[in-house]
């Protein structure tokens, strides 16, 4: 039987895990492309501080990827994931990635080189 | 043993609700200015607490979610950024406040000005975080938590009136003469401020870490029951001795240095010591679970990958969480800002946002793609509504009892 997927309950904010159940993220953003002819078609999950603070304040989400932009962290657009990539749906979503190597990690990745890895005992 | 060693989640979780700088201190105001009579607060808050505790660790041994995590699953972040931000602000007070703590047991013992320890405080706190396992946290300072119990002790050594503690837990109104505005502030402190958000957050991470599964759902409940059993009879304790030692004396608590006196009647030269060792591993213990609620909380609502037993450069983010918040509350302390008007704003902010906290475990607790079969009765349902009431009316009355009878 084919289940319908209600995008507001069944993904977003849901937790989104790669390929070896290693978080990326929440699913932060849903875009969907309104087509002239046709019905809306969900085009991306959207994972990034800019995408959750674009719900609540769209002031707070140009800041959020100014900060990003300026400090050298990423271009502070959110990661887009396309739905192709679900593989599985449930409590948690598993899309096919490699969570550490995506945009959703560019934070930690940062944090980690200009912090964490000063301290010693980080174990880099 | 192995399950006496799973108590040590609810007793180490139960430290940080009643054992912390701001519940000790709530304790003693309470035993001196009107003996045994609140202690029916304590039972209350005790009772409220172990049902939402067991709730937040059975979600988290059968969903394998933490209670952060399906909160913002399940109500999203629109919902979640106000409980969120205030548990934010919340939990770096209260760790300000419970560094500020640990410099007071450390200025008792040593007789050096306790902001002179806010830096060694911090950084001992910082350290057990950044190399320490889950496991090394919890079971330890359980185990040193329990000189605590010295508090107890000292009760049943000193022989009250067994008559009139009983008397105690039946709920009354203030003594005719007495500051009723002191009696309801004080009743508010000890029933708001001791179910906080960051016990409950904590404890379901905590269960994760040790990685509960549906096996554990007895010992979940036996924990649950113990360890908020455990920090509810120290409070008693607390309570009791300030009753028994302070109250007769006229003496009220507002300064440390006269709540120690609490023990230096049934322990003579041991009582000064004591007391401070349990301040000190009161206030640490709360410190690092506050440390670690922070990183926990954030981790968990935005989806990060994160964990105490992983290597700090595998958590890059979670780990600069609570370093920034430590940081924060080392330069506070150094700064001056007195502990214990901290636990005064951060009790109001936690009865504040109680309803919003508590509000959420009626939808999770019942979704049966979290719980399955393991949903909660009717019986865990009504008692999730009248914390909710009772949630709703604290945080009518807390602002202006907080003007009234906060002193």
């Amino acid at each position: 039987m084919a289940d319908d997927l209600h995008a507001f309950r069944d993904l977003l904010d849901k937790q989104l895990v790669d390929r070896e159940n290693r978080p990326v993220g929440k699913a932060d953003g849903l875009v969907f492309e309104i087509r002239a002819d046709a019905p809306p078609r969900l085009v991306a999950i959207e994972v990034g501080n800019a995408a959750i603070l674009r719900r609540i304040s769209e002031r707070l989400a140009s800041a959020a990827a100014r900060l990003a932009r300026r400090l050298g962290v990423s271009s502070g657009e959110p990661l887009r994931i396309p739905p192709e990539k679900i593989v599985h749906f449930g409590n948690d979503v598993q899309v096919d990635l490699d969570a550490p190597r995506t945009l959703a990690y560019a934070w930690e990745r940062w944090l980690r080189k200009t912090l964490i890895s000063r301290i010693p005992g980080s174990g880099v | 043993m192995k399950n006496l060693l799973k108590a040590g989640l609810g007793v180490v979780t139960s430290i940080a609700g009643f054992i912390e700088v701001g519940s000790l201190s709530t304790s003693a105001q309470a035993g001196a200015a009107f003996r045994f009579r609140l202690l029916w607060a304590v039972a209350i808050a005790t009772i409220c607490l172990i049902f939402l505790i067991e709730m937040s660790g059975r979600l988290a041994a059968v969903s394998k979610h933490t209670l952060a995590a399906a909160v913002r699953e399940r109500f999203g972040i629109r919902f979640q950024s106000v409980p969120l931000t205030a548990e934010i602000v919340l939990d770096t007070l209260v760790l300000t406040a419970e560094i500020g703590g640990a410099c007071v047991a450390l200025h008792l013992l040593s007789g050096i000005d306790a902001r002179w320890w806010a830096v060694p405080v911090a950084l001992m706190v910082w350290l057990l975080l950044w190399r320490g396992r889950f496991s090394a946290i919890e079971n330890g300072v359980s185990m040193l938590g329990l000189v605590a119990l010295a508090f107890v002790a000292g009760v049943f050594l000193l022989r009250p009136d067994w008559g009139e503690v009983a008397h105690g837990f039946v709920p009354s109104r203030p003594p005719v003469g007495s500051d009723a505005a002191h009696y309801g502030y004080l009743a508010v402190s000890i029933l708001g401020a001791t179910i906080s958000p960051y016990l409950l957050n904590f404890y379901s991470a905590g269960a994760i870490e040790d990685d509960w599964g549906e096996k554990d759902i007895l010992t979940n409940r036996i924990v649950a029951t113990v360890g908020m059993g455990f920090g509810s009879v120290v409070s008693m304790g607390v309570l009791g001795m300030a009753a028994l030692v302070l109250a007769p004396r006229g003496i009220r608590v507002d300064q440390y240095e006269q709540a120690a006196l609490v023990l230096t009647q049934p322990f003579g030269k041991w009582g000064l010591p004591l007391f401070a060792a349990s301040l000190f591993i009161g206030c640490y213990g709360a410190a690092l679970e506050l440390g670690l609620n922070l990183s926990y909380v954030l981790s968990q609502a935005l989806g990060w990958n994160w964990g105490e037993d992983q290597k700090p450069k595998d958590d890059a983010r979670f780990c600069t969480v609570y370093t920034i918040a430590i940081a924060i509350g080392a330069i506070l302390i150094v700064a001056g800002v007195p502990p214990l008007k901290l636990t005064m704003l951060s009790m109001a902010l936690t009865v504040l946002i109680l309803p919003l906290v508590v509000f959420p475990f009626l939808v999770i607790l019942n979704d049966p793609r979290y719980l399955r079969t393991h949903r909660n009765g009717r019986i865990a349902n009504l008692v999730v509504l009248a914390i909710l009431a009772l949630g709703a009316l604290l945080a009518l009355v807390v602002i202006p009892l907080e003007v009234a009878g906060g002193r």
